[in-house]
């Protein structure tokens, strides 16, 4: 045998711990003590297919226009006290024409009123008065509003240039040596 | 690039062939506890873990070169194997199914094997494990100074055999082992017969010009 066989045979020649059956076999024990050990990876995919599911169905079930409320149609469904018109003015476009709609006025929910599914609270009503317009869908079809004077640069002027030719010494003179 | 010269260098020397009857496939009665463990029965696979364990132990120790992590892999592979052994089709010898699966839970270990504390243990262990088995190597030689020679030849083949491409140096040193058969490796590998018996020369060679 040549040294490189020799030696290579040295590092792997080795023999394994006298009791290694004995704690495979003991392993073995444990896993049919136990049984298998769960995959997350089977519970998991199926509970996030589920879950995008429900979400789908979810929006496709409310349509559109909830969406732009920000907070799911049943918050908005509930029965409610007297109703607050203040934030309107607010969000309203510079004439009765603008194209952003008005908010729905908000519903103000008293304490006492308050249902387990539909409760907005105090955060949640703010949040809701403070929605900017934006929000809303614009209608396309009324744009007249919209002018462009206020983001069209300044003209550009164009100054005529102005040549002025230079005359040297002796440029009409045939140079002996053209470099 | 592959040498020319495939035909001549490739032939396995007999010292990478201890037994014959280890790569001709399973033996009857392993196959009838194949059998009998395919069926759920326990103590049929105990048997082959009696059987196997260590040519999984040395398979796994080449991979990952700390006896540790070596016995780890092994039983995590054995624990698998019990898991899938309904799963063999008989496609190849069960010991190759076997190994297979050995070897690829040291490669997993391996590759998640990337705490710099942990290199910088098995290192020292390694280093005071393999003092022993040079001088067990060196003092074959009576005469002192030849012995002090050979335990520095043993530890520059050893360094260059360590300095390998994991590819080459893993060939190299399960064709070293004698267990397993140039074909049983390429199966285990997943790579032709022909790129063993090349990876095989080329280490060789590699570490001929070094040392």
């Amino acid at each position: 045998m040549d040294e490189i066989n020799r030696v290579a045979r040295m590092m792997v020649d080795a023999e394994p711990a006298v009791d290694l059956a004995a704690r495979i076999r003991a392993r073995l024990d444990q896993v049919q003590r136990h049984g298998r050990a769960p995959s997350w990876w089977r519970v998991a995919v199926p509970l996030g297919a589920v879950a995008s599911l429900a979400l789908a169905i979810g929006f496709a079930v409310q349509g559109p226009g909830s969406r732009v409320q920000g907070l799911p149609a049943v918050a908005h469904s509930a029965e409610a006290g007297p109703e607050v018109q203040g934030p309107e003015s607010r969000v309203q476009g510079p004439s009765d024409s603008s194209p952003f709609r008005t908010l729905p006025p908000l519903r103000h929910y008293s304490g006492a009123q308050r249902s387990s599914v539909s409760a907005l609270s105090m955060e949640e009503s703010a949040w809701m008065e403070r929605r900017i317009a934006a929000l809303e869908p614009v209608d396309a079809l009324r744009m007249e509003h919209l002018t462009y004077e206020s983001i069209q640069p300044e003209a550009l002027s164009i100054t005529p240039l102005l040549l002025t030719a230079m005359r040297t010494d002796g440029a009409d003179i045939d140079r002996q040596n053209n470099r | 690039m592959v040498p020319k010269v495939v035909a001549i260098a490739m032939t396995p020397t007999d010292d990478f062939v201890s037994d014959e009857r280890v790569f001709t496939g399973d033996t009857p009665e392993v196959r009838a506890l194949v059998a009998a463990a395919r069926e759920g029965d326990r103590a049929a696979f105990d048997q082959i873990v009696s059987v196997y364990y260590r040519a999984a132990f040395r398979m796994a120790l080449a991979a990952l070169k700390r006896r540790e992590d070596a016995e780890d892999a092994t039983q995590d592979a054995f624990v698998l194997a019990w898991r899938k052994v309904s799963h063999f089709r008989g496609d190849s010898s069960f010991k190759t199914w076997l190994l297979t699966i050995v070897w690829r839970q040291a490669l997993d270990r391996r590759k998640s094997r990337t705490r710099w504390w942990q290199r910088s243990s098995s290192l020292r262990h390694d280093d005071d494990a393999r003092d022993d088995e040079v001088d067990r190597l060196a003092s074959l030689d009576a005469d002192p100074e030849r012995r002090a020679e050979a335990r520095h030849r043993v530890r520059q083949v050893r360094s260059a055999i360590e300095g390998l491409s994991p590819k080459l140096r893993d060939t190299l040193l399960l064709a070293a082992s004698g267990e397993y058969g140039y074909d049983e490796i390429a199966e285990i590998l997943g790579v032709p017969l022909g790129t063993v018996k090349w990876r095989v020369a080329e280490a060789r060679r590699i570490i001929s010009a070094q040392c």
